[in-house]
Formats: structure tokens, sequence, C-alpha cells
């Protein structure tokens, strides 16, 4: 029997039903979670690139370039493995299916390459079919740094760990690799929906 | 420095259930810019329920490590090297 | 092993408007030494669990364990914390830490800078040291905002003798009856306390993480070695 604290009630939040994947809590606020120092890059440096399974630069944008792709307005609920969900947030972004637009692959698998050293594995059916977006405004604001700004992943169908802050590039793989979180025990799908946070989930 | 940054201590909780000798005090070598510190005094970083430990001269990785229920994950490439001091009744002779 | 342990509150201590002292007897506490902390973990009849690091502020000869807490409003814990009552009991496991401590084998100086809540790991050095007679001279600088913010002020006056110095700077005391200095700990302060050519003064540094870098900073660029400043950061808020 696990011990309760009577009246202990912790951060606002009300339990999962119907919309809200099993074990989440739905909260108000954005908490942030980090594995370094955030990343502060000069926009005249950013740039995406796409890699190909060679290893060949397949497309690159600067932030002018990317300015100018087609954007998105998304809405989308937010589910982190710490439990925390967050519903309708709202973002603008560029979306990946626009991005591999131009580029024919046989490739099976994604690799999102993020500032400093961090990144997400992902089957590339997860980033297409208007399922994933590289996002740079979120309220309708630029997005901030410590949320990942000036450009992040954002793939809501998956825990959030996969919606790589910072984000530089897709790598595309004919083999799945684990990233950064799923090489240390997170699951390496992440689907909220059957709760597979951690390996063996 | 960074705001964020907590010090190598919040790892000693999750570190005192794998290792016995106390690992705050250990002194680590970084194996990307060979810098040797004590544990506790690295950059932290608490991504529940993971803690990155990071060399506060180059920024490289020096160990993850995530608990899940009974199972720990550990990855300590980034250390080329550990020294620690085990208890005096374990010196050998 | 560290495992999670039952502790039952013996005593509440109103130290400030804004935190509480709780003496604790927990079954099983295998005892600490003076600057480390535990863990607290609070369930909710949910599930939900939540988890903070408390620094022991109690000497390691005290018979009972003392964790001093500030409330933030938004947080998530020291509200609850700081609204127990005696008998009432919540789970910690530790002690934990063995960089961050203090024991009074050491016979070298120390510099104790404290900002805010990092007072509190300091104080349970300085009750280590006041409690069995050490000689080594320990000096605590600890940083407040104002007067009603200062934890264990009285007990603080009284811990000062020919080997321990006591200096409080208030940041933002309003009030003219204040005597005691004021502003931040400066580099001109701490220039005229770490005495370079004493090479072995050992140096604790406690609180907001931007204390915490600014003094160990400035400590550092004063010349003292840097394998004697040991920092215990706090974060950016103080947690919650």
């Amino acid at each position: 029997m696990p011990f309760v604290n009577k009246g202990f009630h912790g951060r606002p939040r009300q339990p999962g039903s119907g919309q809200v994947p099993p074990g989440q809590y739905v909260v108000d606020d954005f908490p942030v979670l980090t594995a370094g120092r955030t990343p502060r890059l000069p926009l005249d440096q950013w740039d995406f690139t796409i890699t190909g399974e060679s290893g060949a630069q397949l497309a690159r944008w600067t932030w002018d370039q990317f300015q100018a792709l087609p954007r998105e307005e998304i809405s989308a609920d937010i589910h982190c493995v710490t439990k925390w969900t967050k519903l309708g947030t709202k973002w603008t972004g560029v979306s990946v299916d626009t991005l591999l637009s131009g580029i024919n692959t046989d490739a099976k698998f994604v690799l999102a390459l993020a500032e400093p050293d961090y990144s997400t594995n992902l089957p590339i059916a997860d980033v297409r079919d208007n399922k994933a977006w590289v996002a740079f405004q979120f309220g309708g604001e630029e997005l901030a740094a410590e949320h990942g700004g000036p450009a992040r992943l954002l793939v809501p169908h998956l825990y959030f760990w996969k919606s790589a802050k910072w984000v530089r590039g897709l790598q595309l793989l004919s083999h799945d690799q684990p990233g950064f979180w799923e090489s240390l025990g997170y699951n390496n799908y992440g689907d909220p929906w059957r709760e597979q946070r951690y390996q063996g989930d | 420095m960074d705001s964020t940054a907590l010090d190598g201590n919040v790892a000693a909780g999750i570190l005192a259930n794998i290792f016995y000798p106390e690992m705050t005090v250990a002194a680590t070598s970084c194996a990307h810019c060979g810098a040797t510190r004590q544990l506790g005094e690295l950059d932290a970083y608490v991504h529940s329920p993971g803690v990155i430990l990071r060399c506060t001269s180059c920024e490289a990785v020096l160990l993850r490590v995530m608990q899940n229920h009974n199972r720990v994950w550990l990855d300590m490439r980034g250390i080329s090297l550990l020294q620690l001091e085990l208890p005096e009744e374990d010196a050998s002779p | 092993m560290l495992n999670w342990l039952v502790a039952t509150v013996t005593k509440t201590i109103n130290e400030t408007p804004d935190s509480v002292s709780l003496m604790l007897d927990v079954l099983g506490w295998p005892g600490h030494r003076a600057g480390q902390h535990v863990d607290v973990r609070l369930t909710a009849d949910d599930g939900y669990t939540a988890e903070r690091s408390y620094s022991i502020a109690s000497s390691p000869s005290s018979n009972e364990l003392e964790l001093t807490i500030v409330r933030l409003d938004e947080g998530e814990v020291s509200p609850y914390l700081t609204g127990l009552a005696v008998g009432d009991q919540f789970e910690l496991r530790g002690p934990i830490g063995g960089y961050f401590v203090w024991d009074n084998t050491e016979t070298r100086p120390v510099l104790l800078l404290g900002g805010g809540s990092g007072v509190v790991p300091l104080m349970s050095m300085l009750r280590c040291n006041a409690e069995l007679g050490s000689t080594a001279h320990m000096r605590i600088v600890y940083s407040s905002r104002t007067q009603d913010d200062i934890l264990y002020r009285d007990e603080l006056a009284a811990l000062s003798s020919d080997t321990r110095d006591v200096i409080i700077t208030l940041s933002r005391e309003p009030s003219s009856q204040w005597s005691g200095r004021r502003g931040r700990i400066d580099r001109e302060l701490l220039s005229r306390l770490t005495n370079v050519a004493e090479g072995n003064l050992l140096c604790f540094v406690c609180g907001p993480t931007p204390f915490v870098e600014a003094m160990a900073d400035t400590l550092v660029a004063l010349g003292t070695n840097p394998n004697n400043v040991k920092t215990e950061r706090f974060g950016p808020t103080n947690g919650g």
C-alpha cells in the first residue's frame, strides 16, 4: 500500500479523460525539461538540412529561405513522458511533407538532429502525411529559446521528447538508430495512447 | 555556465543505489577534453527521470543515467577514467 | 542503498513569514554529515508524486533531523510542507551527497557564502563547528533580502565567537533601523575575506544558481584554488 500524503494535491491538473492519453495530467503551464545548456544560435548561422542515407546533403535552407516556405497553423495536444499534457497548443511551422517534397527516397527511418548534441529517431511514416512540422512560433509569438527556438520539430502524436528542440536537420536512414533518450531506456517509438514511455512498455 | 544547470550532487541519490562508494567525490576524466573533476562539481541537467552530467569545461556529456522502477540505464562513455576511494576496511593489503 | 524512510514531524518553528523549520523523527535514520541533503517525496491519492531535495539544517550530532522549508506560492511541495503539523508524516531518503560536506576533522579555515535559502546547509556546518568545539575558523557571509527574511537570526548572533564570524548583508531592507551591511556580497568584500596568503581557505557557496556562479567566479578570480570552492546550486529559483 503506497504512502499517501493526505491533503497533498500537487500542481493544478485534471486527470485524463477521453481525449487525454492514459496516465497523463492536463496542465496549464509549460514545463521546461532540458538535457543541456539552452543553445543561443543567431539566425544568420541557422540552417536546416536533409541528409541522405549515404551522407550526402539533399536539401538545405537558411533561415530566410525557410521563412519563405509555405507555413501552416497547427493546433495540437502535446504529451510529455513526465506525465503532463497540454491541450490545444498553437504553433506555426513548415510541414515536414513540404521539406521532403523534393526528395526521392526509400529510407524507412529518420534521425532528427538538434543542438547541442541531441537526436531522436522516428519511422519516416511518422513524419509524413501531415503528422510533423518544423515549428518556429508558439501561440503566435516567436518560439522562445527555452522551448526550442528558433525552431523545433513538432510531432504531437508521439511523446514530446520526439519533438526535438533546437532542431537542425533530418538524417534519412535505412535502418533505425536509437537517439539520445531512446538509447537510455526511453521507448523506441513513444505512443502516448499505448503508454510507451520506457523500453519494455 | 547556464542558469538551468545544477551540480552533480543531484545525481547522488540515483547513483547511491548503483555504486557503493560515494560517487559525488569520485574523480571523473572527460573523454572529450581530458578535464578531471569531482562528479559533484559537474553541470547537471535533470530531465526527470533521467540525469545528464556534463563537463564544466567543454560541455560534453560525461554520464547519463535513467531509472524506471527497478531498471537503470547508465551510459558512462563520456568518462575516460573514474577514480574512486573505497572505505578503509576494503583496502587491499 | 538509499531507501525511503518515514519522517514524523515533532515540532514546527516559524522562522520567517515565508519559512518553517520542521523537526523530524525519522525511523531508521543512519546519521548524516554537515552539508548533506535529503530527497522528499509527496504522493497524492491519485498516485501523482512530486519529489524535491532539501538540505539538512541540523548538525550531525543533533537527535532530530531538521529541514528548513521556504514556501514558494507557486511551488508544488513547499506550500504543503510548510503547512504540516506535529504528528504529520512524509517520506524522505538520505543522507545524500559526499561532495558538499564539512566534517569537524577538517582544520582549514572555512568561508561559507549563502544566498537566501542557501544558508540552510551552511547552518548545519556552523552548528556542527559550534557543538563539537571545533577550532577551525569558520566565517559565514549570508545574503538575504530584508530583515524579515533572515533565517536563524538569533541563533546566528549567538554563534559568533572568536573562531566563528557572522556577516549578514541585506539587499532590499527599507528600514533605517538595520545597522548591518547592505547590498550584495561584492568583490571588494570577498577580496578582504579571502586572504590569498592563506592558500588553504575552504569555501562553500550555496543558493540560487546565479548567486552561486557569481560568487564562485569571483572567488576564483581573486586567486582562490578552484579545488577549494565547493558549490551547491539550487536552480534558477529556489525550487519549491
